[in-house]
């Protein structure tokens, strides 16, 4: 049993404060990623559960132990580094090795663990070289073998595809994840990377200012984000946000209207994913000015100016959009359930779809 | 058309003779200011009244009075019957282990305590004040009537130990030897932060993580990671302790009765008061051979380390 609770957790370097209040339940087995700007308190949320760091406040619970005063050895944890942390003078196989050396594990025993653990990252051929003899790649795989030779409770993982190239990045992502599944451990795994986090959390939690913004799966966190930042941080391009209004179940926006928007009443901000948008149909339509155009092959970006509203708008279109010109008039549109109202004031999420 | 003076031999001897002419001011300068005199110095050691011999050599390494033995001394009491070089030997054997390990845990140690920047200022101190000066506060600190160190002793009711060390050949060098691993400590402490302190934090975390101890951190993690930091350290300690002069100087002049001399303090009496030169080159000569070896070593590898 590993679930993890974090419970009120604070935590201040002299002035600065990195996490003020972070309250998070990661389940047994669960893949949990903390997604956030740089600076969100994501990395040191993750040193606090490995015990690295104390927390000046709150609770950290280990499947119903309190662990917060407990130092790292006595937490069955595991970490991956963002830069490895391989020791450069032993070889491959004397750091997958390690952990078990300093829990006294009998050599037969860890020569067949360090072996069933290269074997799962397909690094059998490198257990006698020295980690600068290795690829970015194959170190990464090095420091993911040492981390789950002891078969951890916990997974935890800072960043660990970041120094890796693009190509390498996308096969390991899925790899990490159906390691995980695998091992039936329960991971916490930080980035920055919003692709990332979606293909390995079963759930995500978006962090910034320190504080958790929202806990969800994939797709609640894409499909109903909790409130502006959510919303602008997950899905590339960016969501777009405009100013709206409603009065009498009429919402009034980028100089067209539209009508049964209950609930809600006064000045709001509402926003529609770019890959939401089609031209010429949608429940919500708005005449628009194409600015620019970015071919991307597959799909097109354009952006596009709305005439008397002033604001810019982004779509997100399939490939057949790419004849389009700088100063074409269009007609844009949304389906009303892709339509999120936000609150002006706080940023939070008051209607998903209207 | 091709010309004749273009071949790639004589393009290689033009580039050859460049080369030493950049190299000549150089040279020039290191021939009259180091190659001469080391000529010179292995000129008169082997100059003798039977012509070239190698007498002086025979002669310093059989010498046996107290002052000047190098290998056997016919001291009396006291001491053990050691000449000067067999006294170099025994402070390297003492003095680099000792040296290196205690600067290496104390630069570990240190990481761990506020106001590091500090401590490791007051130890520097004994690096930046002259060894004569240094030699000086050995005597002080072994002084029977102020010395730090024999009051301990007489606290501890070591009555032997309770008087002045420098003054007696059973103490004499012991007192310098000790002195020197304070003298010389700055030196280690200093390479070592340096070296520890390029540890990545992830290394130490990652082996904490992983269940080791701080001991264990320190024995599988720290002391591999600074070793090239630790052999350097180990031997710029040797060659000092081989070259070592100064301290015994203004300490204990080599005494009493022989019991502090060094192979450098040899030298200076042939050279300074016997007026024997040919002797005093000949202890040279050996000086310099014995550190040469020592040096080629670190340079071998400086020079291994940059290749990599």
């Amino acid at each position: 049993m590993a679930s993890i609770m974090l419970e009120g957790i604070v935590k201040r370097f002299g002035k600065t404060v990195a996490l003020r209040g972070v309250n998070l339940e990661v389940r047994d087995g669960e893949a949990m990623v903390l997604l956030g700007p740089s600076g969100c308190g994501k990395t040191t949320t993750l040193r606090i559960v490995a015990g690295l760091e104390r927390p000046d406040e709150g609770r950290v619970v280990f499947g119903g132990r309190d662990v917060t005063n407990l130092p790292p050895k006595d937490r069955n944890v595991a970490m991956v580094f963002q830069s490895y942390a391989l020791w450069p003078h032993m070889r491959v196989f004397d750091n997958i090795a390690f952990p078990l050396k300093i829990r006294k594990v009998e050599s037969s025993e860890v020569r067949r663990r360090v072996r069933w653990a290269a074997e799962l990252l397909e690094i059998e051929h490198l257990l006698d070289r020295y980690p600068h003899q290795l690829s970015g790649g194959q170190q990464q795989r090095v420091a993911v073998a040492r981390a789950i030779v002891t078969e951890p409770e916990v997974l935890l993982m800072d960043e660990p595809l970041s120094n890796l190239d693009a190509i390498l990045r996308v096969k390991m992502r899925s790899e990490i994840k159906k390691l995980q599944r695998r091992l039936g451990v329960t991971m916490v795994y930080v980035t920055h990377d919003q692709v990332e986090a979606m293909v390995i959390g079963d759930r995500v939690a978006v962090m910034n200012y320190g504080e958790v913004q929202q806990v969800g799966s994939p797709q609640e966190i894409y499909n109903e984000p909790a409130n502006t930042f959510v919303a602008t941080f997950i899905g590339s391009p960016q969501m777009n946000i405009v100013k709206g209004v409603i009065s009498g179940g009429l919402l009034s926006l980028l100089g067209t209207q539209i009508e049964g928007v209950e609930g809600v009443e006064g000045e709001v901000l509402v926003g529609f994913r770019p890959e939401r948008i089609v031209i010429g149909d949608g429940d919500l339509k708005f005449p628009a000015i194409v600015d620019f155009v970015e071919d991307l092959g597959s799909d097109v970006i354009v952006h596009l100016s709305v005439e008397g509203a002033g604001e810019l708008v982004i779509a997100k279109l399939r490939g057949a959009h790419a004849s389009l010109k700088p100063g074409e008039k269009v007609l844009a549109g949304v389906m009303r359930s892709d339509i999120h109202i936000f609150d002006p004031k706080t940023g939070r999420a008051l209607k998903h779809g209207v | 058309m091709s010309r004749v003076g273009d071949s790639p031999l004589s393009l290689k001897i033009k580039e050859h003779v460049r080369a030493y002419l950049f190299l000549l001011p150089a040279l020039a300068l290191l021939s009259v200011f180091v190659i001469y005199p080391i000529a010179g110095t292995i000129s008169i050691s082997l100059r003798s009244e039977e012509g070239f011999t190698l007498g002086n050599y025979i002669a310093v390494v059989t010498e046996r009075s107290p002052t000047k033995a190098l290998i056997i001394s016919e001291n009396l009491g006291g001491a053990p019957p050691w000449g000067a070089l067999l006294h170099n030997a025994v402070w390297i054997l003492v003095h680099v282990p000792a040296t290196t390990a205690l600067g290496l845990v104390l630069a570990y140690m240190l990481t761990h305590v506020y106001g590091r920047s500090v401590v490791k200022s007051l130890i520097f101190v004994s690096m930046v004040i002259p060894m004569v000066v240094g030699g000086l506060i050995i005597r002080f600190i072994f002084d029977g009537q102020v010395g730090v160190i024999p009051r301990l002793m007489g606290g501890l009711g070591l009555e032997d130990l309770a008087r002045t060390w420098t003054a007696y050949p059973e103490t004499s060098l012991a007192s310098l030897i000790i002195g020197s691993i304070w003298l010389w400590l700055g030196f280690s402490l200093t390479i070592h932060s340096a070296a520890v302190d390029n540890i990545p934090r992830s290394y130490i975390e990652a082996a904490r993580i992983d269940g080791a101890s701080e001991l264990q951190i320190f024995r599988y993690i720290v002391v591999p990671a600074v070793w090239p930091a630790t052999l350097t350290v180990a031997v710029m300690t040797l060659l000092w302790d081989l070259k070592i002069f100064d301290i015994v100087y203004a300490a204990t002049q080599g005494g009493p009765g022989g019991s502090s001399t060094v192979l450098a303090y040899v030298m200076w009496l042939y050279f300074a008061r016997a007026l024997d030169y040919g002797k005093a080159a000949a202890t040279a000569v050996i000086l310099t051979i014995l550190t040469l070896v020592a040096a080629a070593y670190l340079v071998r590898r400086s020079l291994g380390v940059e290749k990599r």
